[in-house]
């Protein structure tokens, strides 16, 4: 027979059909024979009709256009622009930004660099060579248009009126695209962003022959002192870290890392080339520590390295003690739900107020940062 | 199926950045999406710019869609993060307090209302107690009105609810029952609510 405790636990999942039948019947039993439970379990079940009861609502008039205008929108100013309408744009946009790579640095020092042009030239390079990165492009070379906002408004508007209409065409003729690109944009494409974007990958990879093959232990620290740092231009406020993983199907650790990003609604572009799989997203500030954790789980890391180690333990560390106060948070309320004493309970109370309390520092010092600092641009690469 | 190969189709144009295709796919989902995040946020302000601001992050990240849940799953799992952190960024509301709940001798907290508990669907139906009853709902964590909105509004199971906060199972079954519990003791607290529902139960 299960006791009151037990049975309390279950309540809802008995309410909501989530049990299998065994232990469903073993609580129907016991509903029939405690009346406190039952009680317990009539107030429940009212509890959720009542909720059940809340109806959907229409959305004002006019969402969906809003929405669509949005996108437009930000079609017409391209992925890198929004990027780099941040304040920190005059830091140097790719370079301030909290970058992450996850690279294989067994490649690397194998001159695998020379094997892969695109990371040296940017992303535009990178792009064009697949219909499926086409649009990052197109985005680029409008980004790069913005020295002249008038010409880049110009240019972005005939860039969308040729893009939207046909975007399945597009994609079946990927030759057609740099060509149609270059047509529609004034400015050329070799403007600030792709000197700041060829900049963060010389300055991820450009160190890398310099290392003598092997030590992997000195590796990260290697990593650490010659790359990021020295490359970023002075006073740049970003974090850039890199993580180097080593996976047996590179495959797999795109589709995974792709189900991460899309399971947190991120953006996330890539590329493969000769097995070099180069994996872009960007992450807010307060998921960082989350999503190199799952990063982390991907593939054996070779190095990791951070271009500003304090600002990369301030913010783990902030997350880290934000996610021991929620579990403490829920602990209590799980006793206070539970019941106690009248003296216990205001001590949980008590204790809930004083965690309540850490937590909103800790919220606002997390958004502080993420107002003075970009969102991070995750770099990924993948070998075998 | 029709309307899966449809959506299929509207999706896999999204994916080549057509805004005309997504707005399709918008239309057939921002009364539900719009509807969780009124009911996350408590006022149609937040609630439409949250919506439009998921749908948008939908779009980018919609390349990397590839079906492993459904895109209703999917589309949930961005405006539950969208809400969830937009809440985090501000300061929080206050936690559920338990009302001074009565303790009875075997720990358990039992209230005599048994009252409401008859037929309290249709208690709830004028626009009034509507509004009231999501002013009770923004008293609870942000946590646990989540999970109550996935449950009891939008209808999910477990692991749907599971896959959309990623995590566990035991986890969403032990939120779903604190929170419930909290809603509870809130309802019961709730004098004019209470005595209202009860007369028109009886």
């Amino acid at each position: 027979m299960l006791d009151c405790g037990t049975v309390r636990e279950e309540l809802s999942a008995y309410i909501d059909n989530e049990l299998p039948s065994a232990e469903r019947r073993e609580i129907e039993q016991h509903l029939q024979v405690c009346m406190g439970c039952f009680k317990e379990y009539m107030q429940l079940q009212a509890t959720s009709a009542i909720m059940r009861s809340l109806r959907e609502i229409e959305p004002p008039p006019g969402f969906n256009d809003r929405v669509k205008e949005r996108l437009r929108q930000e079609e017409k100013r391209g992925m890198w622009q929004r990027i780099a309408r941040k304040p920190w744009h005059s830091l140097g946009a790719a370079a301030a930004a909290l970058l992450l790579v996850i690279g294989a640095w067994s490649w690397f020092l194998d001159g695998g660099l020379a094997r892969f042009p695109g990371t040296l030239s940017g992303p535009p390079a990178v792009a064009d060579k697949e219909a499926g990165l086409s649009r990052e492009a197109a985005e680029v070379q409008l980004f790069a248009a913005d020295a002249d906002a008038a010409a880049e408004e110009r240019a972005a508007e005939e860039a969308v009126l040729q893009q939207s209409p046909a975007p399945v065409q597009e994609a079946a003729k990927p030759g057609d695209e740099p060509g149609t690109e270059e047509a529609s944009t004034p400015a050329p494409a070799d403007l600030p962003a792709g000197e700041e974007e060829s900049a963060v990958y010389e300055i991820a990879l450009g160190p890398a022959p310099e290392q003598a093959a092997g030590e992997a232990q000195e590796q990260e620290s290697t990593a650490r002192a010659l790359m990021l740092p020295q490359g970023l231009p002075s006073g740049a406020e970003g974090l850039v870290i890199e993580i180097s993983i080593t996976t047996e199907d590179p495959e797999q650790g795109r589709s995974a890392v792709e189900s991460l990003a899309y399971r947190n609604g991120l953006e996330v572009a890539g590329e493969e080339e000769n097995g070099v799989t180069v994996l872009e997203m960007t992450v807010p500030l307060h998921l960082q520590r989350n999503i190199i954790e799952q990063l982390r789980g991907i593939g054996f890391v070779t190095a990791e390295t951070v271009s500003d180690p304090e600002l990369g333990e301030k913010v783990n560390e902030l997350s880290r003690r934000q996610e021991e106060l929620r579990q403490q948070q829920g602990e209590l309320n799980a006793l206070l739900a539970s019941g106690g004493s009248v003296a216990e309970r205001q001590e949980w109370e008590e204790e809930l107020a004083r965690i309540q309390g850490e937590l909103e520092t800790i919220q606002e010092e997390i958004g502080q940062l993420e107002q003075e600092l970009p969102p991070a641009v995750v770099r990924i690469i993948f070998t075998q | 199926m029709a309307v899966e190969r449809e959506e299929a189709m509207l999706i896999a144009k999204s994916q080549q950045g057509d805004v005309e295709a997504f707005g399709e796919l918008v239309a057939i989902y921002e009364k539900q999406v719009y509807s969780v995040a009124y009911r996350f946020m408590g006022n149609p302000e937040d609630a439409s710019d949250l919506a439009q601001e998921a749908f948008v992050r939908a779009f980018r990240a919609i390349k990397s869609f590839r079906g492993e849940a459904s895109f209703k799953t999917w589309l949930y799992h961005i405006i539950a993060n969208v809400c969830r952190d937009e809440l985090r960024k501000r300061k929080r509301q206050p936690v559920v307090s338990l009302d001074a709940p009565i303790v009875t001798e075997d720990g358990f907290i039992a209230r005599e209302q048994d009252g409401w508990s008859l037929a309290p669907e249709r208690v709830y139906e004028s626009i009034e107690l509507q509004e009231t009853l999501q002013k009770l709902l923004n008293q609870l964590t942000p946590e646990y009105r989540q999970v109550l909105v996935l449950r009891e509004i939008q209808g999910f199971t477990y692991e749907e609810i599971a896959q959309i906060l990623e995590c566990s199972l035991g986890t969403v079954k032990s939120r779903i029952n604190r929170a419930r519990k909290a809603l509870r003791d809130l309802l019961a607290a709730n004098q004019e609510l209470f005595q209202r529902a009860s007369r028109l139960v009886e």
